[in-house]
């Protein structure tokens, strides 16, 4: 019996997990980012990324493998205490920014589509509120919250497809190529730290029941979150065709208010459901992590208690971003940033783990 | 029963023994009872063996079968001719002479007002100091009859009553196996119950099973009466509003949990077995559930879904729609819901609250009011307040429609604490949509969810087997065809049997 209750995840929790982190970028302001450069041939632009960061995470999955260690632990043994304590403040210091800017982006689409009476920091405040709620209930229950919920999301995100379909015409996403292919790599790669949490995740290795279902947890919630991100990219162009898309700031959005099921006209109120508590669970996870990594990065037996100061940091700090555009920006220069630090990280812990693997070697 | 700190202090001063002085053994007896104040008491003085062996029989009214004292205790003793060579009265009499299931030697007058209590009639001798007890017991019960509260239409029609050993044997006739065990245990300081635990060994797991007995044996309290109340002391979590336990009923839904690795506590005076661990899936489950075809139980379980989503959130949604998110509703329904609203005076929160409290009180009037006048609850709720409610302008017609909707969804749910829960979460969703809308309905149950998926009852976790997930044979949302169902428990390693199938025996009609 009881098996399960020792507190570790499986594939099918973790695969959940990754699934809120990465197939909800559809709905929020990644699109609008990456039509930006990607213009009609954005949707290439996940897959490219994907595809970049695909390589990091490997190395990291073998290195993860060699040791049978979590994150952590790797970079405490193979860079010693100072600066590992170090990399961990980098780390959270990424997973602190995109929590506190994606939050308040996620706020702010709240406040523009649905909510325009009511005030930023009481949206703020809920939606931070939950997701403490959420994350403070541990990461075990994170998983089962977002199996549970998962196939939900899924279907309903999907079946948005049939009700805007009269107004699809796939023709629009030509020229295939977009901007040049040139264009789509360097940007692909500039922005690859999109997906810079699958790096991040490796810290929860611990918590995963065995190494099998970390690799298969991540690479399928990762693949699916990939898959419909292009995807829905593929509908917005077609849909809204270029260069009108790129002036839509949220096209999910603005897709849930076309689609029409009979004679209900408008839909968004049901996405909106299935957003609020995608968000919540999304945000549950950022919380999760950044207080994980500033325990590892004080040393701090315990993490919980640091979930209510990092919430409520992250509402104070949020709301310094007076409006979107700020935060659109800001977001921006976070993933640009991160994608440098994330990509080359696990080359250098390779690296290290290849030279004192070497000295070790050498020394028997 | 309030407590009676006189009363502990009684029991330790029985604890004297029996001594060959036959006068003082009498009094003993005599003083534990109050006689002659307490005329439950019964006397009968006898002698036997032409006058040589003289002795008293004490029972209490009410608790023995008459008829097998006479029988099966006085006529033996009076048939009795020879004395025993050895001289050992008292062995003779309960290995060869007394003719009931079971014979007790007493020393301690403890023992003996236990025994007596529990409807055994006692035997003291003249010049001995061990006095014999003789199973008599029979207590007032009333016969099997069919349940009240988990009907089926197809399945067995008979229900636990208040005797354990009524229930016991209602159970042991379903599971004819040397493996279900029966423990029992007491509870309650002062004023003790017996409390018995039946698990079928080697499926129910081991360290569950010792759970659940150090929880029954921690209670520290004077008094159990019976299950219900066992069942607030031994429960997981006594402020939330998610259920740990369930009782029912019915011996056959009893006996599938048993088969299931589940543990079923019984007590006397309680007309149900509390079974636990439970997890949301027992509590969803019907009785019915493996009686009906697969099509017709997927059926019903589609409805119950939905009954339970309709129960909890109808009203909620009703409201943020029409407060928060008009532009959901088809303009044709808009406007119905706008005229109908313009000549109500009140809030829309105020009209559901009101129609809904009506609604509750309606359902509890509805279980106090004797069964004579009973039909008049059915025309006071469906007549005055509902019509006249609409007639009156306090509230609008679509309201009674969500309220009556959602009553009678929660009366799909059988199960009392999950129907409360529904029934009490309706309410918090209803003010959560009054503040925030959808924002604040659905952060709310992404929360609920979280909180339910962490819970756990006697360490297993409240979703599985879904979340976390692991095989089960049985199905949790819909049900497999019984014949691919093997016999798994649902939380344990063990199994019964590796594969089953479907028997393919003569022709198929397909």
């Amino acid at each position: 019996m009881i098996r399960v209750n020792n507190g570790l995840i499986r594939k099918r929790e973790l695969t959940a997990i990754v699934i809120f982190l990465y197939v909800i970028q559809l709905m929020n302001t990644t699109p609008d980012t990456l039509f930006k450069f990607g213009k009609n041939a954005a949707w290439v632009l996940p897959i490219i990324s994907f595809a970049v960061m695909l390589i990091p995470f490997l190395v990291l999955l073998y290195i993860v493998k060699k040791h049978d260690a979590g994150l952590v632990e790797l970079v405490f043994s193979l860079l010693g205490k100072r600066i590992g304590s170090f990399v961990m403040f980098l780390f959270f210091l990424i997973i602190f920014s995109a929590l506190m800017i994606n939050s308040r982006n996620y706020t702010d689409v709240f406040n523009t589509m649905f909510y325009s009476k009511t005030p930023v920091p009481y949206l703020y405040v809920m939606l931070i509120g939950a997701s403490f709620y959420i994350a403070n209930r541990g990461l075990e229950n994170i998983g089962r919250t977002a199996w549970i919920l998962c196939p939900l999301y899924l279907f309903v995100t999907y079946i948005l497809i049939f009700f805007i379909l009269e107004d699809f015409s796939v023709e629009r996403i030509y020229p295939i190529a977009g901007p040049g292919l040139d264009v789509l790599l360097k940007k692909g790669t500039t922005y690859s730290s999109i997906y810079g949490e699958s790096i991040l995740l490796f810290a929860l290795y611990p918590f995963v029941h065995k190494f099998k279902d970390f690799r298969i947890g991540v690479l399928y919630g990762w693949i699916i979150g990939v898959a419909s991100l292009a995807f829905f990219m593929v509908i917005y162009v077609s849909i809204f065709d270029f260069p009108a898309v790129q002036d839509i700031a949220y096209p999910f959005q603005q897709l849930t208010r076309m689609a029409t099921l009979g004679t209900i006209g408008h839909l968004e109120s049901i996405y909106l459901a299935t957003w609020t508590v995608a968000s919540a669970i999304h945000f549950s996870i950022y919380l999760y992590l950044a207080a994980f990594f500033l325990s590892k990065m004080l040393k701090l037996k315990e993490f919980e208690p640091l979930l209510l100061p990092i919430a409520g940091l992250c509402v104070l700090a949020g709301l310094i971003s007076p409006n979107i555009f700020v935060g659109n920006a800001l977001r921006e220069t976070l993933i640009q940033t991160s994608t440098g630090i994330l990509v080359l990280f696990p080359f250098i812990l390779w690296g290290i783990d290849r030279f004192k693997g070497g000295k070790k070697a050498n020394a028997g | 029963m309030t407590k009676e700190p006189s009363s502990s202090r009684n029991q330790t001063k029985n604890d004297s023994l029996f001594t060959d002085d036959f006068q003082h053994n009498i009094t003993l007896i005599y003083e534990a009872f109050s006689y002659p104040t307490n005329q439950s008491l019964k006397t009968r003085q006898f002698s036997a063996l032409q006058g040589t062996m003289s002795g008293i029989l004490f029972f209490l009214e009410g608790t023995v079968e008459e008829t097998t004292v006479e029988t099966h205790v006085m006529k033996p003793l009076y048939e009795l001719s020879d004395k025993p060579e050895d001289g050992k009265v008292v062995d003779m009499l309960a290995n060869s002479v007394l003719l009931t299931t079971a014979i007790r030697e007493i020393v301690r007058l403890q023992d003996a007002v236990h025994d007596l209590l529990n409807g055994n009639c006692l035997i003291l001798l003249e010049n001995e100091k061990i006095a014999i007890s003789a199973n008599t017991a029979s207590f007032e019960k009333r016969v099997v009859s069919e349940p009240t509260v988990e009907n089926v239409v197809r399945g067995p029609k008979e229900a636990f009553i208040e005797s354990m050993a009524v229930n016991q044997s209602l159970l042991r006739r379903q599971v004819k196996d040397s493996r279900l065990i029966c423990e029992n245990m007491t509870v309650g300081d002062v004023f003790s119950n017996e409390v018995s635990i039946m698990y079928i060994k080697g499926i129910a797991d081991d360290k569950l099973i010792k759970e659940v007995k150090q929880k029954v044996e921690g209670i520290q309290t004077d008094v159990i009466q019976n299950l219900s109340i066992l069942e607030q002391f031994i429960e997981s979590r006594t402020y939330s509003l998610v259920p740990s336990t369930l009782m029912t009923e019915r011996p056959d839904r009893a006996t599938s949990f048993l088969l299931g690795g589940h543990i079923l506590l019984l007590m006397n005076n309680s007309p149900y077995a509390l079974i636990v661990p439970i997890t949301f899936w027992s509590l969803f489950h019907t009785a019915e559930d493996q009686y009906l075809r697969w099509a017709n139980v997927n059926f019903i379980r589609i409805i119950s879904i939905l009954a339970i989503f309709i129960a909890i959130f109808t009203p909620s949604i009703y409201l943020a729609a029409s407060t928060f998110h008009v532009e959901m509703l088809p303009p044709d329904l808009l406007f119905a819901i706008a005229a109908t609203r313009e000549i109500v005076p009140i809030p829309v929160l105020w009209e559901i609250i009101l129609l809904e409290f009506t609604f509750e009180i309606l359902r509890e009037a509805g279980i106090r009011i004797p069964s004579v006048i009973g039909p008049t609850i059915g025309i006071v709720g469906a007549l005055i307040l509902g019509q006249a409610a609409v007639q009156a302008n306090l509230v609008s017609p679509i309201i009674v429609i969500v309220v009556a909707i959602t009553g009678l969804s929660s009366f799909v749910i059988q199960d009392l604490s999950l129907n409360f829960m529904i029934r009490i979460l309706r309410f918090l969703f209803i003010f959560i949509a009054n503040f925030m809308g959808f924002f604040g309905i659905f952060l709310a149950v992404a929360c609920t969810i979280a909180y339910m998926s962490s819970l756990k009852s006697f360490n297993v976790p409240f979703f599985s087997p879904l979340a976390p997930y692991f095989h089960s044979q049985r199905g949790v949302v819909f049900r497999k065809p019984v014949w691919k169902q093997a016999l798994v428990p649902f939380f344990s390693n063990s199994r019964y049997k590796k594969k089953v199938s479907n028997p393919k025996v003569g022709s198929r009609d397909d």
